[in-house]
């Protein structure tokens, strides 16, 4: 017997299983929330903190990651006002300047506002985002990689530093790492580090639709209020019409537009999960 | 001494043992009384201790004189030291030299030894005892004055004092709900940095579900600058061992734990003397006092990580992993250690808690602010002339403690600021030093009260130095996990280095700004979010230092390497050859008896030289 | 090193995961640093992944991977030393070992740390050197002291405490 609670994200009063986090119940829901640490069926550390949002508790707010955040009844989140959307941005900023080179952390910090970038590049391979770390850990339960280190010099290793027997190359971390996929076109020349103009975000960027919005998200300016309450029947609706296989990375119809209780100004051209961080840019399970 | 330990059983039989021990005391002619705390230890008072009772043996004099090792007396400038009764007689700066005089003139003739007392600086008079220094006269030592009183490693003393009676008391008179009640009209405050009400945790905690429930003693003591805790520990370990019974009781926890920084050998050894002791005599294990409550503890030692002092990175230590913090949305009263129920406390929260239960909540509660009840230890260090522990009430100013039990900057110069609460507080100006020791108080004017560490500085000390120093701190210590601790400070030190290196542009002081918000806003735990305190309490308080820096490429203390040249003054220089034979970098050189001359191509501006003149010669520019 | 003396430091501590951290303080003090096989047996002893072994080992300050040297100087680097100077013992070992932090001198004599806090802060600046605090040190301070390690091999505990300042040496002993 699932138990349920009520809670309101952004307006909306949205009844969500028992025991999942915001973050997991938002996207379900079509709330787009900026992520890149979490991978669905893996644990949530909430180490990227691009996914904060506030949670009113007796009339004070505070910060903090939906990812690790359990719902409850009665909640009351806002996931996109200016002060998180500033905060959000300046986190983002800090990761396209620590590793620019990967379209993936580019694209993140696009759609998170990004516009100009005031600290010096560096070159790094790796965001300490865990992905790998969690699916070696929790997936395959081979414990091949961990996090050593403390601080600035925390890295993703082998013990000792050499690969053990008992990694068995299956691939799923490289798999699931931002820095790997597509690998950015315009690669960082020192003295030349700038975000190129090839990701297909910028271009959107350079045009100015957007301010400092998620590129193409019209949905996260936020609910127009319109209290409706999804239930479970409309929930089934929304999982049975969504095709989810491992295999399919890139699942385009993920979020029927029916579902939503809210009217919003959205542009004809809004292709609705293109680009979206409903849609994640990053591969998952 | 009772040679066999009789176990304790009942609180009759405590109270039966404690008059024992105390007439047993009586019969002793003399007392001496010798501090054996951290900073004395490094005065080598050990030796002093040592030539002691090497010189009553040979006098044949140990049964009528009593020689004891204790704990941390806070006059840490002054030691070693030591207390002779009868006469209260406050001896410093001993020198195991010294240990003859004293029997022969003090003990057996009772004269007292001029040299050996201590100077009053205003009066420059001799001072006979403890009470008149000034240094003592304007705290109010509830704490620490049992130092004084005990060796911390007989159980015996502790309980010849009064030890335990606090947790008699409790098992007696008090209900579980009785003592949190107390707690909660005293006041108290957490200790250790945050401020929580201790009351309010441990109810939380009682009301946690599960049967299994824990109590920690947070002895990590990462902030630099602070030793409040190492003392307490060392000098006084039964005061925290009751303290955490007690709580213990209050909350249905039946084990304990003290985690004990990897620094602090000393206290670990006190620690676990003091708790086998207390084993041996029945007040830890199974029905303690007859009481029915039954617990036992264990003491952890850290790895040196200051990011172990966050709640739930030392629980995560304590399970045997890294101290990584994890997000505090569930709070550790209800899921801690292993996922209990937990209630963890600073040492000197759990050291207040015995003394509120023996006198009563309305005497803790009668002292201090509306906002902050009882007294609080300090740690008072820095370019201050009398270093050392200070106990004071909250709410008095700290100008009362950086002037009149400080007495002043050392060397003449003029105090510049004053920092408190270590890397998560903030340097506060001269002109706020009015300021109340007051939870509320100090985090309103930027800074904080934090674990009680209080560092002064002079004019000499560069503020954005300082800033880049707490910086540089904290991006040591950071575990890492979260982007806008592990990123945000890195970049923060970036720009304070770039500043402090004359590269430093205008649009970065308000980058800066942004930076630290996101960082205290957005990181997931303590370390991060008051990782920016230092940052911005100085850039609030001395603007005119960073632009200087930024705008003049000018440091104005004269401290930052890449703004000052190091000059010697032809003039005053007579050719001792002291600099050319201290530096490193072969950067001096001179004939004997002529001026000497630094080549600048190889100075690095360390400043050894600087420091061994003796003339004055050398000036910064 | 000795299946043996590791031996007795896992005694009673088998399949205890929590005792990790202690059993690695055992073995850090009985060998000054932490040898990669050690690793392994206390992995499979105690119970914990090797990878969780390996973390422990480099996130905490008190373990090393590398063999310290034969005289340990530790400066304290915390807010009251700092104020007061600690910065001008870091770069007389500099200039006179070639060390940096976290280093070890070639011949393996000496390996210099810097601790953030000692807990002697009023007697600042503070140097440990092999267990013993110097209180009040000073660029030639240490000089002296370095230079009376390296010249007997031991300390020599007057002159490095530099009592015999502008006094002759005396053989103490």
């Amino acid at each position: 017997m699932r138990k349920y609670v009520t809670l309101k994200i952004d307006g909306a009063g949205i009844r969500a299983p028992k025991g999942s986090s915001v973050l997991d119940v938002a996207i379900e829901y079509g709330i787009c929330i900026p992520h890149l640490c979490h991978v669905p069926n893996l644990s949530d550390i909430g180490a990227c903190r691009l996914c904060i949002v506030e949670n009113i508790v007796n009339g004070r707010s505070k910060i903090t990651t939906s990812c690790t955040l359990g719902v409850e009844e009665g909640m009351v989140i806002l996931s996109n006002t200016e002060r998180i959307k500033k905060l959000r941005r300046n986190i983002a900023e800090l990761l396209v300047a620590q590793a620019p080179n990967s379209r993936a952390i580019q694209d993140v910090a696009v759609r998170c506002g990004v516009k100009e970038v005031r600290y010096p590049f560096r070159n790094n391979d790796c965001v300490l985002c865990g992905r790998c770390v969690r699916v070696c850990e929790e997936m395959w339960q081979a414990r091949a990689i961990g996090f050593v280190g403390r601080g600035k010099d925390r890295r993703v290793d082998f013990p000792f530093g050499v690969r053990p027997d008992f990694c068995k190359k299956c691939g799923s971390c490289i798999y699931l790492c931002p820095m790997t996929i597509t690998p950015c076109d315009g690669p960082m020349k020192p003295g030349k580090e700038y975000l190129c103009g090839k990701c297909e975000s910028q271009l959107s960027m350079a045009s100015g639709a957007m301010e400092d919005t998620c590129v193409w998200c019209e949905l996260g300016k936020g609910f127009s209020v319109h209290d409706m309450v999804i239930n479970e029947r409309l929930l089934l609706f929304m999982m049975i019409s969504m095709p989810i296989s491992p295999s399919s990375t890139l699942p385009k119809h993920f979020f029927p537009l029916t579902a939503y209780p809210v009217s919003y100004s959205g542009s004809a051209a809004h292709d609705q999960g293109e680009n979206c961080f409903l849609r994640p840019i990053v591969p998952v399970f | 001494m009772p040679k066999v330990k009789p176990r304790v059983k009942s609180v009759k039989d405590l109270t039966e043992l404690r008059k024992r021990l105390r007439s047993s005391v009586k019969n002793f002619k003399s007392k001496l009384t010798i501090c054996g705390g951290t900073g004395c230890h490094a005065s080598r008072s050990q030796d002093v201790i040592d030539a002691f009772k090497k010189e009553l043996k040979k006098r044949k004099l140990e049964e009528g004189v009593w020689v004891r090792a204790t704990g941390c007396h806070g006059f840490c400038e002054q030691g070693p030291l030591m207390i002779l009764e009868p006469g209260n007689i406050f001896y410093c700066g001993l020198k195991p030299g010294d240990a003859g005089e004293i029997i022969a003139e003090t003990i057996l003739k009772g004269e007292v030894i001029e040299r050996l007392l201590y100077t009053d600086p205003v009066t420059s008079k001799k001072v006979r005892t403890e009470a008149e220094i000034p240094f003592y006269r304007a705290q109010d030592r509830q704490l620490l004055a049992q130092n004084r009183h005990v060796d911390p490693c007989s159980i015996e003393d502790y309980i010849a004092i009064g030890g335990y009676s606090a947790l008699a008391k409790t098992l007696t008179e008090f209900s579980p709900e009785k003592v949190i009640e107390e707690v909660k009209i005293s006041g108290l405050r957490g200790r250790g940095g945050g401020g929580f009400p201790t009351a309010r945790k441990w109810a939380e905690c009682r009301s946690a579900p599960g049967e299994e429930k824990y109590v920690i003693c947070n002895a990590d003591e990462g902030d630099p600058g602070a030793y409040m805790d190492r003392s307490i520990l060392e000098g006084n370990p039964h005061l925290v061992i009751e303290g955490m019974m007690i709580g213990a009781w209050a909350i249905g926890a039946r084990q304990g734990y003290i985690y004990v920084r990897n620094e602090y050998p000393l206290a670990v050894k006190h620690a676990r003397i003091a708790m086998q002791q207390a084993r041996e005599y029945g007040l830890l294990g199974d029905d303690i006092l007859g009481g029915g409550f039954s617990f036992d503890m264990e003491i952890c030692r850290g790895g040196g990580a200051f990011v172990c002092g966050e709640s739930t990175a030392l629980m995560a230590s304590l399970e045997g992993k890294v101290g990584e913090p994890r997000p505090k949305d569930v709070h550790t009263v209800a899921n801690g250690l292993w996922h209990k129920p937990t209630t963890l406390n600073n040492v000197e929260t759990w050291a207040n808690v015995p003394p509120i239960i023996s006198n009563g909540a309305a005497w803790f509660a009668g002292k201090g602010t509306r906002g902050s009840k009882g007294t609080k230890i300090f740690a008072l260090t820095g370019r201050v002339k009398n270093t050392g522990l200070v106990e004071v009430a909250m709410g008095t100013p700290l100008r009362t403690i950086v002037f009149d039990i400080g007495g002043g900057a050392i060397n003449g110069r003029a105090v510049k600021a004053v920092q408190t609460g270590g890397p998560s507080g903030g340097c506060l100006p001269l002109d706020r030093l009015d300021l109340p020791v007051d939870f509320d108080a100090l985090y309103d004017a930027g800074s904080m009260v934090g674990s009680g560490g209080i560092v002064v500085m002079d004019e000499k000390t560069c503020m954005v130095d300082v800033a880049k120093y707490f910086l540089a701190f904290l991006q040591d210590e950071s575990c890492g996990k979260c982007v806008p601790c592990r990123l945000g400070i890195d970049r923060m030190l970036e720009i304070v280095t770039d500043i402090t290196e004359g590269r430093g542009r205008p649009e970065q002081i308000d980058l800066l700004k942004e930076l630290a918000d996101t960082v205290a806003s957005a990181s997931l735990c303590g370390l991060g979010k008051t990782a920016p305190n230092p940052v911005l309490s100085t850039l609030r308080y001395f603007p005119e230092e960073y632009e200087a820096h930024v705008n003049e490429k000018r440091c104005p203390a004269g401290v930052c390497r890449e703004l000052i040249e190091y000059e010697i003054d032809a003039e005053k220089c007579n050719g001792c050859g002291t600099c050319r034979r201290a530096c490193p970098y072969d950067a001096i050189k001179g004939k004997k008896k002529e001026a000497h001359v630094i080549a600048s191509h190889k100075c690095q501006k360390c400043g050894i030289c600087l420091s061994e003149c003796k003339f004055d010669s050398i000036i910064v520019t | 090193m000795s299946v043996l003396t590791l031996e007795s430091i896992l005694k009673g501590r088998r399949s205890q995961p929590h005792q990790l951290i202690e059993v690695l303080h055992d073995v850090q003090e009985r060998y000054r640093h932490i040898p990669e096989e050690d690793m392994r047996i206390v992995s499979r002893e105690l119970g914990v992944p090797l990878i969780e072994v390996y973390r422990v080992a480099n996130f905490y300050k008190a373990f090393s991977l590398k063999p310290r040297g034969r005289n340990v100087i530790t400066i304290c680097t915390g807010t009251a030393c700092h104020v007061r100077g600690s910065n001008l013992l870091s770069n007389q070992v500099l200039g006179q070992l070639g060390i940096s932090p976290g280093d070890t001198t070639e011949d393996g004599q000496f390996t210099l740390e810097q601790v953030n806090c000692l807990g002697a802060c009023a007697l600042g600046p503070v140097v440990v050197l092999n267990g013993t605090y110097y209180k009040h040190m000073t660029p030639s301070k240490l000089r002296s002291l370095i230079n009376s390690v390296n010249e007997k091999g031991i300390e020599d505990t007057d002159d490095a405490k530099g009592k015999t300042k502008g006094k002759k040496r005396q053989r103490s002993h």
